[in-house]
């Protein structure tokens, strides 16, 4: 009863500052002319460009989530091993990126993936090609996984942590080695920080604006960077609505098909 | 060299802390040993050691004459059931047991039939497809003794087995235990603060102290005839009596105390020294004025305490106190009566300082 009294204030903090203007952008997105309607959703959902932008955003996303998955169980295993000396040292490495303007970090990149950058210039001297990353799918992945990492490593090393450690003994004394502790106990038990990695991870990089702007620009357009236009460059406020609620509803789908598969799988385990 | 089980001179520093110092004992096939003693005394490292989880700084340990140095964990072949038990939350109880064997790679088949024993023999035949956090600490308790067992281990390790569930259920589950361990004809080494859980498991029972082995007897040994006042005090005992040796003779020594000259059992002091003689309280007997065994003395009741199972009288005997535990039919006295205690030479015991 008091517990359920505490919650009231953060609920009322979300109702104003969230469902409230989201009942306005979902409002302004069925009155195109001024009357209901769903012409603004018909028209994105009927052009091919606009459809391949939100494709675009998807599957790079799910590539972001998927890479920083597999970068961030190695980094988590090495925080989560209190013994290492070097913890606090790629604790800060790791959140860095977090801690840099957007801005600054993305023309960062910039300098790096372009074509004078140290990037290509790597790949020209060991005759990979002359080309450059930037304005490219692969730039954009590069740099999200980069920003989003943290958010992947912490809940991971979270779950890590709680792991009681008589288990990787008993483990052990049953007759299992390295290889088998890491696949039927350690990552197991991480699950439930990997699900909630990949779900953060995933709608930040889907909703994400200043990377995609401007390591993508205007050639490789991500629906946030397009919600932009349609909103500021050609004030036509009703579309730009149309495909915030698009996205949403995209990234909103995929993560409730992830959330039930993680939830299928651990079926009857101990939340 | 003797001994299914041999630990020979093992010592464990940690920095300036020695944990353990110069443990030594074997154990035979089939044995039930059991690590006795308070928290820090060096069981829980002793069996660390056994396991592999650490190494010793000095000393070697052997299986069937195999040296273990250097063997980790995953290949010294041995169970452990964990104070905690440790069970993987994530897998259901078949899995659990199933762990060791998949680890072992032993064939489907054979798996689920020895899955299937392993649950039986811990009375746990239709909780298969549970999870741990679906059972009572009893059974996880059990879960994890079956996954133990159900790889045949040279030697399984019991870590403070019992100590998480509640007194009632601790009873019962030691006489299981015990049962279980004969019936799997299984070689074990039991760590435990308990020392009844010690008694009723164990064929024999190491009494640790401050990193090394006060004492090493059966149960009956450890309890009837503590060597230290450490091991009598842990055993709980009571009735430490101070004295002089006067002289010896075929049975034992004469120790003269403050209320007079006491007879004791076999003993290695000479006349003159001073020792400490210590009766346990359910040896003592109150007797009728005029009545004696070979020691007997008058005391004052000081207060009576009833404890359910036995009558504990505090008795004034020229200014020091015995306790005696007599059985519940003995009436109670009341503070101030005079009563008359006996007990027997063999139940008098020297202790080594």
């Amino acid at each position: 009863m008091t517990s359920r009294g505490l919650v009231l204030p953060a609920l009322a903090a979300y109702i104003v500052l969230l469902l409230w203007p989201l009942a306005g952008v979902f409002w302004t997105s069925i009155t195109p002319d001024g009357f209901v309607g769903l012409s603004a959703y018909t028209r994105f959902l009927s052009d091919g460009w606009f459809l391949s932008v939100l494709r675009r955003t998807v599957v790079l996303s799910l590539i972001t989530t998927a890479l920083t998955l597999v970068l961030s169980f190695p980094i988590a295993l090495y925080l989560s091993q209190t013994w290492r000396r070097g913890r606090t040292l790629v604790t800060f490495a790791i959140i860095a990126p977090m801690l840099v303007s957007a801005v600054a970090r993305s023309y960062g990149w910039i300098i790096i993936l372009g074509p004078a950058g140290i990037l290509s210039r790597c790949l020209a001297a060991l005759g990979l090609g002359s080309g450059h990353l930037l304005y490219t799918e692969t730039g954009i992945v590069i740099a999200s996984v980069h920003l989003l990492l943290p958010l992947m490593v912490l809940p991971i090393a979270g779950s890590l942590q709680q792991i009681d450690p008589s288990l990787i003994r008993a483990a052990q004394i049953l007759g299992a080695g390295v290889t088998r502790i890491l696949f039927r106990v350690t990552l197991p038990m991480c699950i439930p920080g990997m699900t909630a990695g990949a779900v953060i991870v995933f709608c930040m990089c889907a909703s994400s604006f200043v990377t995609p702007a401007l390591i993508g620009g205007p050639t490789i357009p991500m629906m946030s960077f397009v919600i932009y236009q349609q909103a500021i460059q050609l004030i036509d406020w009703p579309f730009a609505s149309a495909a915030a609620f698009i996205l949403l509803a995209a990234t909103a789908s995929v993560t409730l098909a992830y959330l039930f598969w993680a939830g299928t799988r651990r079926a009857g385990a101990r939340p | 060299m003797s001994g299914f089980l041999s630990v020979e001179a093992v010592t464990k520093r940690y920095g300036n802390h020695t944990a353990l110092s110069a443990a030594s004992f074997s154990a035979e096939r089939g044995e039930i040993l059991a690590l006795l003693g308070p928290s820090g005394c060096g069981k829980t490292t002793l069996l660390n050691l056994i396991a592999g989880f650490l190494d010793p700084n000095e000393g070697h340990i052997r299986v069937a004459d195999r040296d273990l140095a250097g063997v980790p964990p995953n290949r010294r072949d041995m169970g452990m059931v964990f104070q905690n038990y440790a069970l993987f939350p994530h897998l259901t109880v078949e899995k659990n047991v199933a762990f060791g064997l998949e680890a072992r790679g032993v064939p489907r088949a054979q798996r689920r039939t020895r899955i299937a024993e392993a649950l039986a023999r811990v009375g746990l035949a239709e909780h298969g497809p549970r999870y741990p956090h679906e059972l009572s600490g009893g059974q996880q308790q059990r879960v994890s003794l079956a996954r133990a067992l159900v790889v045949r281990p040279s030697i399984l390790l019991l870590d403070e087995p019992l100590s998480n569930l509640d007194t009632q259920l601790r009873r019962a589950m030691a006489e299981d235990v015990r049962e279980i361990l004969r019936s799997a004809e299984m070689t074990a080494v039991l760590v435990t603060h308990d020392q009844e859980e010690a008694l009723v498991i164990a064929d024999r029972v190491l009494l640790l102290s401050g990193g090394r082995i006060e004492q090493v007897g059966s149960p009956e040994d450890v309890y009837e005839r503590p060597r230290t006042l450490f091991g009598a005090r842990f055993m709980e005992a009571t009735n430490f009596i101070d004295g002089v040796v006067t002289q010896r003779d075929q049975r034992g020594v004469m120790v003269r105390a403050a209320f007079g000259t006491i007879g004791t059992s076999a003993c290695d002091v000479s006349e003159g020294d001073s020792v400490t003689v210590m009766i346990r309280p359910e040896r003592i007997s109150i007797v009728s004025p005029g009545d004696g065994g070979d020691n007997a003395v008058g005391g004052t009741v000081l207060r009576t305490n009833y404890h359910g199972t036995y009558r504990r009288f505090h008795i004034g005997v020229e200014g020091q106190e015995l306790t005696v535990d007599a059985p519940v039919s003995t009436a109670p006295r009341a503070p101030g009566e005079t009563v008359r205690l006996a007990w027997s030479r063999g139940d008098t015991h020297v202790l080594t300082p």
